[in-house]
């Protein structure tokens, strides 16, 4: 009995340090943002108590249904791009000739920083000098402005981050896919399945779970999406990438309403939070969990 | 088993003295206001903060050693930001309490002004040995920094805004220079424009027309479109006027005259350095990067006049201000007197430094700027200092206003909407945001 609480006592000791850093650097803020989001604050003065009327503002604010709107249309391109894309290329990849180096390439982008990743793409997309155009140019093709365009400025910047994080999830697929026992695979083959029919009655099945964890990292890291707005396009043109998490950020540091802006990022929470639940509970339908 | 207990319990007390290490602690020694020009020693502390890049910087370094040079007894700690978040840090340094003694301020000076965050410098502008009192400054500069009449910063330096263009390209395609053609008093928005067809069916890129308060000074203002009222109690942008000169350059944005760069994705430095824009708009900022241009000669010349013949230049000046937190507020006066003086001016912007000075004493210029070799026109900057005028007040005041006018223009430029309407709704947006 002195044994078990000893060791539990050294078990304690030991996660110390990371419950006193996660209350300090996240659950303290988490609390203090709740708090804020009932007040009226400048970041300088001291905040005034104004009840839900942040609340009201926020829902009335025509920003507030911009950044949602761009943020869902953001999202439409990057879940499924990250998700399809990344399966595809895991499944094409898993038995091939030099998988470490497919592997190494498909994951080399999203190990490099989103800041620089953006810069890059910034001058390849210039309308005047980037490259991109000078390659359209040999084909006679007229200059794009991609990102100058309130057309196609989302699909741009969704194309950009599939790109930059399709890596990680064919990575996860990659080892999910070699998780799938061989025998599921030679019965169907015994059976006549062709290649399609083993991946849609075998692999996708077999791979559920692990679909299941992506969507769920991929959908709220697309609706996390800042860096590359904030350095392409800073929310333009005329607001037409104006995403959440930069309405966020324009309320409380440019316009200096922190209430507002923590308003904003609380009801981004419970967004979020719903949207996890309804995952879940959609999950029940088609994940399979293999016994 | 005693022997693994002390061991366990020694890991864990380093590893949560490790979690903690990183806490508050920034790039240079703490200096946080309320520790800062303290003593170690018989020695005094100084911290200040800016902005700036590499070559900056070095000036800044550089400034910092021959001040403590003259004044062995202060220590300066200096913590430069990345301008990119600037003010983010600056705002939760200030939240906290714990912001240097001196910094710059990229927006929102009003505010921290009017919440008490900043320091009354009158008191200590008085009778100032260093030359740094009220008259010696621009009359037109000052007003900006002033709160209730009160002085709570100072314009560390100032940048009237002209146009940088390539005298190389527009002699190419046969068109007169645009100094020679404001001598005649013919360089206007007019003039511009024909200018700009000549240079786009060339295939080159006249201008990229930023999303900022000069631009709106020096393109809009200078045909009558005036953002606010003299006092800054009411928006005025929805005029005849104004419909006339946005419609206009609408238009030209339309025809590919112009291009808009509201979002700021097209870098029209790197474009005028590779030969393929004809106009920059900017301050003296430029020159650090231009200075070292051999493949083509350049020019700067006043924005052109606008519709009825007025011209409105824009002069881009950055708060220097003092913490109201700062202890010991005569020795950080010291360094600050230093850094606005003529020697702190000096040593910040001679040998094409980033801007032109914010005080006006004898034979300064010549040191400054006047004897550099480029541009040929420089003397335009000197004259538009004292001519020009600030930004607008109320966009600091309210910060929204800026970023309601940042909207309306990218309606109007990227978007192409109704310039009427779109200029209407502003002013009551702006207007609701006054209140």
């Amino acid at each position: 009995m002195k044994g078990n609480k000893t060791e539990s006592l050294y078990g304690y000791l030991f996660i110390t340090p990371q419950i006193v850093g996660l209350t300090i650097f996240s659950i303290i803020p988490i609390i203090s943002v709740f708090y804020l989001s009932f007040c009226q604050w400048d970041a300088v003065s001291d905040p005034i108590f104004v009840g839900v009327q942040n609340y009201i503002e926020e829902i009335k604010d025509p920003n507030f249904s911009k950044a949602a709107l761009n943020t869902l249309l953001y999202s439409l391109i990057y879940i499924p791009g990250n998700i399809i894309i990344a399966l595809l290329l895991a499944v094409a990849i898993k038995n091939i000739k030099g998988k470490t180096a497919y592997r190494l390439c498909y994951f080399l982008p999203a190990v490099t920083g989103s800041v620089a990743m953006s810069m890059i793409w910034l001058w390849i997309l210039e309308p005047n000098a980037g490259i991109m155009n000078y390659f359209l140019s040999i084909f006679g093709i007229e200059k794009l402005n991609l990102l100058g365009n309130m057309a196609t400025v989302i699909p741009t910047i969704g194309c950009i981050a599939v790109w930059y994080n399709v890596g990680y999830n064919v990575v996860i697929y990659i080892a999910g896919l070699e998780g799938i026992p061989g025998v599921y695979y030679e019965a169907a083959m015994i059976d006549g399945a062709n290649p399609v029919t083993r991946f849609f009655k075998i692999t996708l099945p077999m791979m559920s779970p692990t679909i299941f964890f992506t969507t769920i990292m991929t959908t709220i890291a697309s609706f996390k999406v800042f860096d590359q707005v904030f350095v392409m396009t800073n929310g333009g043109p005329s607001k037409a990438s104006y995403m959440y998490v930069l309405h966020i950020y324009d309320y409380g540091f440019k316009q200096f309403k922190m209430g507002q802006s923590s308003t904003a990022a609380v009801i981004f929470f419970v967004l979020l939070l719903i949207l996890t639940i309804i995952q879940n509970i959609m999950s029940k339908r088609w994940v399979n969990y293999e016994t | 088993m005693k022997k693994r207990s002390v061991v366990c319990a020694l890991l864990a007390m380093v590893l949560a003295a490790g979690s903690l290490v990183g806490c508050g602690s920034n790039n240079n020694s703490d200096t946080s206001s309320k520790s800062a020009t303290g003593t170690s020693g018989a020695q005094k502390e100084v911290s200040w903060a800016t902005w700036g890049n590499e070559g900056e910087l070095a000036r800044f370094n550089a400034l910092n050693e021959a001040f403590m040079k003259e004044n062995p007894d202060v220590k300066i700690n200096f913590i430069s930001i990345p301008s990119n978040g600037y003010m983010d840090k600056i705002l939760s340094m200030v939240s906290s309490g714990t912001e240097p003694n001196i910094y710059y301020v990229e927006s929102g000076y009003h505010n921290l002004a009017a919440s008490g965050k900043l320091e009354n410098l009158e008191p200590f502008m008085e009778n100032d040995k260093n030359g740094v009192t009220r008259d010696n400054f621009f009359p037109n500069v000052l007003p900006w920094f002033e709160v209730d009449g009160t002085l709570y910063a100072l314009p560390c330096d100032t940048a009237p805004i002209t146009l940088y263009y390539n005298k190389d390209m527009l002699s190419s395609l046969g068109l007169e220079d645009p100094n020679d053609l404001d001598a005649q008093g013919k360089w206007d928005i007019n003039a511009f424009e024909e200018m700009a067809q000549k240079i786009t069916e060339s295939g080159k890129v006249t201008l990229l027309l930023d999303n900022s308060d000069q631009s709106q000074i020096g393109w809009f203002a200078s045909s009558g479109a005036e953002y606010f009222n003299d006092d800054a109690t009411e928006c005025t942008i929805y005029s005849d006027k104004a419909v006339e000169i946005y419609t206009k350059v609408q238009n030209m944005v339309k025809n590919g005259l112009i291009q808009w760069n509201g979002s700021g994705s097209m870098d029209p430095n790197g474009l005028f350095m590779g030969q393929q824009l004809a106009f920059v708009e900017a301050g003296r900022w430029l020159m650090p990067l231009f200075k070292d241009i051999k493949d083509f000669e350049y020019d700067i010349c006043p924005m052109p006049s606008g519709l009825d013949g007025g011209r409105e230049t824009a002069i881009a000046s950055v708060p220097v201000v003092m913490s109201a937190n700062t202890s010991d507020k005569e020795t950080a006066w010291r360094f600050f007197s230093y850094f606005e003086s003529e020697a702190g001016q000096t040593f910040r912007l001679q040998d094409y430094g980033n801007c032109i000075p914010s005080i006006n004493l004898p034979g300064l210029d010549d040191t400054v700027f006047m004897n550099e070799p480029a541009p040929a026109h420089k003397e335009l900057w000197q004259k538009y200092r004292s001519e020009g005028r600030t930004k607008y007040v109320a966009c600091s005041m309210y910060p929204e206003t800026a970023q309601l006018l940042k909207d309306a223009n990218d309606k109007m430029f990227a978007n192409f909407e109704d310039v009427d309407t779109v200029l209407k709704q502003l002013q009551q947006d702006a207007s609701a945001a006054m209140k």
